[in-house]
């Protein structure tokens, strides 16, 4: 696995792409974060908002400026690292390289799944670092101010980190299933911002309150918006969701012809 | 014996691409992998090397692939002829397959250095001409000095300097000892490289052995002289067939033999040679009707100016 996985951090590194994502992954949210914080601090200020000291859900100013907004930016961004980990590898042709040098393909597949999970991790934390830098700067600029309880923002960190890497994942799985980089980016950026928006319209009008526990990528906007159990639960429908998709693409990977 | 192949075995539906194949890539010499196209070269590889999945068994060193703790040491293979990310320079590329067997950045200077990329070491490979791809796809496959090599159509794309320095490279490797399949479609270049081969049409095996043995089997005598038919009678049982007014073939039998056939008959001769049959004559002969998608013939067509019919 150790050989496997040196191989596996090469391959993430050694193309300027990885590095433009992390780049861009860190840099827009926390830019996203500062402007919606000074935005939200000068509305408060301005005294439109009926004198509540700032909307209580998220709607303009989000504890640490995670907003739904931010998360959906971030994962869009990241996506990208998840698919092109099967995406570039049968699209040039490498995946017939990668296992005539390790021909034991679980150990392949669960190699590539530990570094992206590696490298969205990592990049999720500095990025959400960003954003609190950019949230609190932000904050300062409008004279507005926002208390955040610890224990709280870190259970809504460790969700943000956990549905971003779920939202990578299933773009990893979607490509390794269908072999196709462009599909693995696209299903979880328009599922999550096209078609279950959609969808939800529907179940408004029909008063399908249930539907939010079964969207895969409302249940995981659902694990940032709300708080305790019931965040906890989405997230567990989001995480269901991806094992779903990543549990096919293994066997597939390890029973297909390379 | 280096690589052992028992029984390989694949189809795609209901087409047999890989047909009961079993062949030996013995160690110290260069191995020819020929047949037409669509005749299971490709897909007969990938199995050997369990990218595809299939029937049948290959051990490399006595054990399968999978077995080995490092395998880019034992089997170095250039099956595509772009197998890498255009991104990627050539020297990551490398150092990509060079974590299997943890080689020093050294050991990619010298394989760089060998197929003459050092100066093209740091750049993206997008733009690399087919020859240059072919040269890095086989830098990657000498890396780790794997025990056999499995080279499908490496000539391709390659100026004739670098295809004699393919072919010197690949004996020089075979002479370390080493086991060297490749697969190739240029014939004439083959017969120059290969030590033996391996013909296989529509997946299964029609011929094997070394060169000379193959071509010897197609080689024949030819004698014209005043009598043929009385020189084929007088030769008994051997394979013997009359060419045009005075000529006559004879397969089996030497020069020497012929020749004083002829002496007993007391016949005049005219010519005694023997006819060398090419890698391509024994080819054809032997896989001649079993391409995949053959040509329309246009031996009997008569040929149009600018291709007006």
């Amino acid at each position: 696995m150790s050989a496997v996985l040196r191989y596996e951090w090469l391959r993430v590194v050694t193309v300027r792409s990885t590095w433009v994502l992390v780049a861009l992954g860190i840099a827009l949210p926390g830019v996203l974060a500062f402007f919606l914080a000074w935005a939200g601090a000068a509305f408060i200020n301005s005294g439109n908002d009926g004198g509540q000291g700032g909307p209580p859900d998220g709607e303009i100013l989000a504890p640490l400026g995670l907003s739904p907004a931010t998360v959906l930016l971030l994962a869009s961004l990241l996506v990208t690292i998840g698919a092109v980990a099967f995406g570039q590898e049968y699209r040039h042709g490498l995946i017939r390289i990668t296992l005539a040098l390790f021909p034991r393909r679980t150990t392949v597949f669960f190699g590539k799944t530990i570094m992206v999970i590696l490298v969205v991790v990592a990049t999720s934390i500095v990025a959400i670092t960003s954003v609190i830098v950019g949230n609190r700067f932000g904050l300062a600029v409008g004279d507005g101010t926002l208390e955040v309880e610890i224990s709280t923002a870190l259970l809504l960190i460790a969700r943000v980190i956990v549905v971003i890497t779920v939202f990578t994942l299933i773009a990893f799985a979607v490509t390794a299933l269908s072999r196709n980089q462009p599909l693995g980016i696209l299903v979880p950026i328009v599922g999550a911002a096209v078609v279950e928006p959609i969808i939800q319209a529907i179940a408004l009008i029909q008063d399908w309150t249930w539907i939010v526990w079964v969207l895969p990528f409302t249940g995981g906007i659902e694990a940032v918006e709300t708080t305790g159990a019931e965040a906890w639960g989405h997230l567990a429908v989001f995480v269901a969701w991806m094992l779903a998709l990543l549990i096919p693409s293994w066997v597939l990977f390890v029973r297909r012809d390379a | 014996m280096s690589v052992d192949v028992k029984g390989l075995n694949k189809s795609f539906g209901t087409v047999r691409a890989v047909n009961d194949l079993s062949f030996s890539v013995p160690d110290g010499v260069v191995t020819g992998f020929l047949g037409p196209n669509g005749a299971g070269k490709s897909t007969a590889m990938r199995l050997m090397l369990g990218l595809d999945h299939g029937e049948g068994l290959t051990l490399f060193n006595g054990k399968p692939l999978a077995e080995h703790p490092h395998c880019s040491t034992v089997v170095g293979t250039h099956l595509d002829a772009r197998p890498f990310l255009p991104g990627r320079t050539a020297r990551d590329h490398l150092r990509m397959l060079a974590t299997d067997a943890r080689l020093p950045d050294s050991r990619i200077n010298e394989v760089l250095e060998l197929v003459g990329l050092t100066e093209v070491a740091n750049k993206r490979p997008k733009s690399f001409s087919l020859g240059m791809a072919q040269r890095l796809g086989l830098a990657g496959a000498v890396l780790a000095d794997p025990d056999t090599l499995m080279l499908d159509e490496p000539a391709n794309g390659l100026d004739p300097q670098s295809i004699q320095w393919l072919r010197q490279f690949l004996k020089h490797y075979a002479g370390m000892g080493k086991a060297v399949l490749v697969s190739s479609h240029l014939l004439t270049e083959m017969q120059l490289m290969a030590d033996q081969v391996i013909v296989i049409a529509k997946g299964t095996l029609v011929a094997s052995g070394t060169v000379e043995e193959l071509l010897d089997r197609r080689s024949d005598v030819l004698i014209r002289c005043s009598d043929p038919a009385r020189l084929r009678a007088s030769l008994g049982d051997a394979d013997a067939t009359i060419e045009g007014a005075d000529g006559l073939a004879v397969v089996g039998l030497t020069t020497d033999e012929v020749g004083q056939a002829a002496f007993n008959a007391g016949l005049v001769v005219h010519e005694l040679a023997v006819r060398r049959a090419s890698l391509e004559d024994m080819f054809f002969s032997l896989t001649g009707d079993e391409q995949q998608f053959a040509f329309k013939s246009v031996e009997n067509e008569t040929p149009t100016a600018g291709g007006a019919a």
